[in-house]
């Protein structure tokens, strides 16, 4: 019998555009910017595939949550090879205000309802930086996880994984028994590209449109932003003469 | 009674020993915007392919280069040359590819644009802006992008080119299909004549039918009627998305269709159409050791890029379903990130670098009918295949503009000589151009003849003559 993978998927502010924060120093500007697939979700989308190439996987299911822009990440997704998507959707505001919790626990909800072996997800969003969606999801399930995965392998009875992390040290292999959640790291592979035909085929696979309530989250914000702010702005290096002329400043801010 | 005269004066002027000269151009621009040391000017006296080099010439071994900081600077030097009869050689970034940016004789003065390089203001209402000539390419375009603007044309040299040297190159690029040409989008400019005094036709307007147009005559002139000091440039709103696709199509045919299609489905958002052939492909693929974004087995692959405010999703779907249901492309990928924009990109903007690497190039910038724009490149190559390495085309074939290159084993002159005199024949005989976007300069000088009538030739010379009566301005270049 294959596995059944769940995939979740954020649409974030793309790697490559210029930040700025909002006037209300309250966040950043997202307005007319362009937004793409969280990269490391592509990266666990792309692992996901693999599996099912390589049928160990039956289906896989794409899971998002945000406003309706949302839809055009899962549109990716599907036109990866994703099977289903399923959109819990939330007006602009709310999503601004959603946190690592909130979104464990809708996962946790449909894992649960759709009998998921494995939960894959990006170890972090480049927009959050948090990486605690897939900890906080794996405390929920009650199910072991592996994060940081360089290295993903299913072994013959689908009953366990064995997964290579990225960890400061080097790399640590665990054995984890299914079902489990794993998050991707940036080594784990390079995500294809969507192919023309998989983008028109895409446009005929499910999507189901949820809220919230639908999966008896509670999305009352949990921590307020108090302010953004610009890293402060890199202060000119001097050039010295000498070494002595080096020794000697360092002295006198100092540091020596 | 020209001839005379010329004679008369060649006579009464003495020529300046170069320390005279420098000390002269010192007074005039101060010492540190002079460089005369071999050291410092050896980098401004030769091209950026390092095939041409000024030659030692009447007691210099190298040109002088001087840095004017304005306009009126460069007034003073060009009224002080043209008092001695000093020539001159306008400089900007020096990344033209037909030798035209260095000196040919070293008595020549290079006047180097780098520190003309403010930008005066930028008009949101009318997004013009008007700068200097030295404002590097890439550099504009990101001080435009902050003010929601960007720069109406793109190029490989973007990081070092400057936007004065685009303008009297009449330089092309990637974004003409969408922007179009620079003669359609700078809106006025101010230069210095070949006697120091200042030709004023800047403006912000776009449109003005006032008698014959001397802006039209200045752009692409290749230095060689005046210098152009300041522009004013109308520059298109800045595209918040973009979507990039590659296809891979079996026959040349069908590209020809795609980009019809493309010009109705994609039309207002169709931002760049390049053309990658098989052998192109192959060499790229290799030299920079990418990973192919498909299985590599068409003989065309097409690069279409879309770019806008975030609303060409259903364009972009109804040119894709065309494209499929009419079997046009056997393999089409589309980028899903920026990331994966600049990998399919890096596919066309390496091509040049990935040649070079792989023996001696033979460069052809070409224009062609649609129909025989292909044509070219398999009679070429029939010809010519066995004799050398490889004939490769690729290109902005949305606007029938060829990159026509033959590698060689290593660099033949006569070679060189007979596939340049195939390419160039054939081109013209379709009624193409010799040189679609790269201009004359030094190289294409000798075959300037072949493209123009001789009475042609002699209403450009009788206009340079006009302007600059004394050959003082970018000599050896544009005209015998």
């Amino acid at each position: 019998m294959g596995l059944k993978v769940l995939v979740g998927v954020k649409r974030a502010i793309d790697y490559a555009v210029k930040i700025r924060v909002r006037p209300d120093k309250l966040g950043v500007v997202t307005d007319g910017i362009k937004h793409s697939m969280n990269p490391f979700d592509e990266i666990a989308v792309e692992e996901a595939i693999r599996l099912k190439e390589k049928k160990k996987v039956d289906e896989i299911i794409a899971f998002s949550c945000g406003p309706p822009q949302a839809q055009e990440t899962l549109r990716t997704a599907l036109a990866m090879g994703v099977d289903r998507a399923i959109h819990v959707e939330v007006d602009q505001p709310t999503h601004e205000n959603l946190s690592p919790l909130h979104i464990s626990k809708m996962i946790t909800k449909i894992a649960q309802d759709e009998k998921i072996d494995i939960v894959m997800l990006g170890k972090q969003a480049i927009d959050g930086d948090n990486a605690q969606t897939g900890q906080m999801t794996a405390g929920l399930l009650g199910w072991p996880q592996a994060t940081f995965a360089s290295e993903l392998k299913v072994n013959d009875s689908n009953a366990e994984a064995e997964v290579i992390r990225e960890v400061d040290g080097g790399l640590q292999t665990i054995k984890l028994k299914l079902p489990a959640v794993v998050t991707a790291d940036l080594r784990l592979n390079e995500p294809r590209y969507a192919t023309l035909p998989n983008i028109m085929k895409a446009k005929k696979k499910p999507l189901k449109k949820v809220t919230p309530s639908d999966l008896g989250v509670d999305t009352t914000p949990r921590i307020q932003v108090v302010s953004v702010e610009d890293p402060p702005v890199r202060q000119a290096g001097q050039v010295v003469a000498d070494v002595s002329t080096l020794v000697e400043k360092l002295k006198s801010a100092g540091v020596i | 009674m020209f001839a005379t005269k010329s004679f008369q004066s060649k006579i009464l002027i003495r020529l300046l020993s170069r320390d005279s000269l420098v000390s002269n151009f010192e007074r005039i621009l101060n010492s540190k915007n002079v460089l005369t040391d071999p050291q410092d000017t050896s980098s401004f006296n030769v091209d950026w392919k390092g095939q041409y080099r000024t030659a030692p010439s009447k007691g210099h071994d190298n040109s002088v280069v001087l840095f004017p900081r304005s306009h009126s600077h460069v007034q003073e030097v060009i009224k002080f040359c043209h008092e001695k009869r000093i020539k001159v050689c306008p400089q900007g970034g020096n990344t033209g590819l037909v030798g035209g940016s260095v000196p040919v004789h070293a008595d020549e003065v290079i006047i180097n644009f780098s520190r003309i390089n403010k930008i005066l203001s930028i008009d949101e209402d009318s997004s013009v802006v008007t700068c200097e000539a030295g404002c590097v390419l890439q550099e504009l375009d990101h001080k435009l992008n902050a003010a929601g603007l960007c720069a109406p044309l793109d190029l490989g040299a973007k990081g070092s080119c400057q936007i004065g040297g685009n303008v009297s190159t009449n330089a092309g690029g990637v974004r003409f299909i969408k922007y179009g040409s620079l003669r359609e989008n700078v809106l006025g400019l101010k230069a210095v004549l070949a006697d120091g005094s200042e030709l004023d036709l800047s403006k912000s307007v776009r449109k003005d039918n006032t008698g014959l147009g001397l802006k039209q005559l200045m752009i692409g002139s290749e230095g060689t009627l005046a210098l152009i000091t300041e522009i004013n440039l109308l520059c298109p709103p800045l595209p918040t998305s973009r979507s990039v696709i590659l296809l891979g199509i079996p026959n040349f045919e069908s590209v020809l269709k795609v980009l019809r299609h493309a010009k109705i489905r994609l039309s207002g958002c169709l931002a760049a159409f390049e053309l990658i052939d098989k052998e192109s492909m192959a060499i790229v693929v290799d030299v920079m050791k990418y990973k192919p974004p498909f299985e590599l087995k068409d003989d065309f692959y097409v690069l279409v890029e879309v770019s806008g405010s975030g609303r060409e999703e259903r364009a972009v779907e109804s040119f894709v379903s065309l494209i499929l249901e009419n079997k046009l492309a056997s393999n089409g990928i589309a980028a899903a990130d920026e990331k994966q924009c600049e990998n399919i990109w890096a596919l066309r903007e390496n091509l040049t670098a990935s040649l070079l690497k792989k023996g001696a190039n033979y460069k052809f910038d070409v224009s062609l009918p649609m129909k025989n724009y292909y044509q070219l490149v398999e009679f070429i190559r029939h010809k010519w295949d066995s004799s050398v390495k490889h004939v490769v085309a690729f290109g902005h074939v949305g606007d029938g503009n060829l990159h026509l290159n033959v590698v060689d084993f290593e660099y033949n002159q006569d070679r060189c000589q007979s596939i340049t005199e195939d390419v160039f024949g054939y081109t013209l005989e379709c009624n193409g151009s010799i040189s679609a976007e790269h201009g004359i300069g030094r190289e294409k000088l000798k075959f300037l003849k072949s493209a123009h009538r001789p009475e042609y030739i002699e209403y450009m010379r009788r206009t340079k003559h006009l302007f600059d009566p004394f050959n003082l301005l970018n000599p050896g270049k544009f005209y015998n």
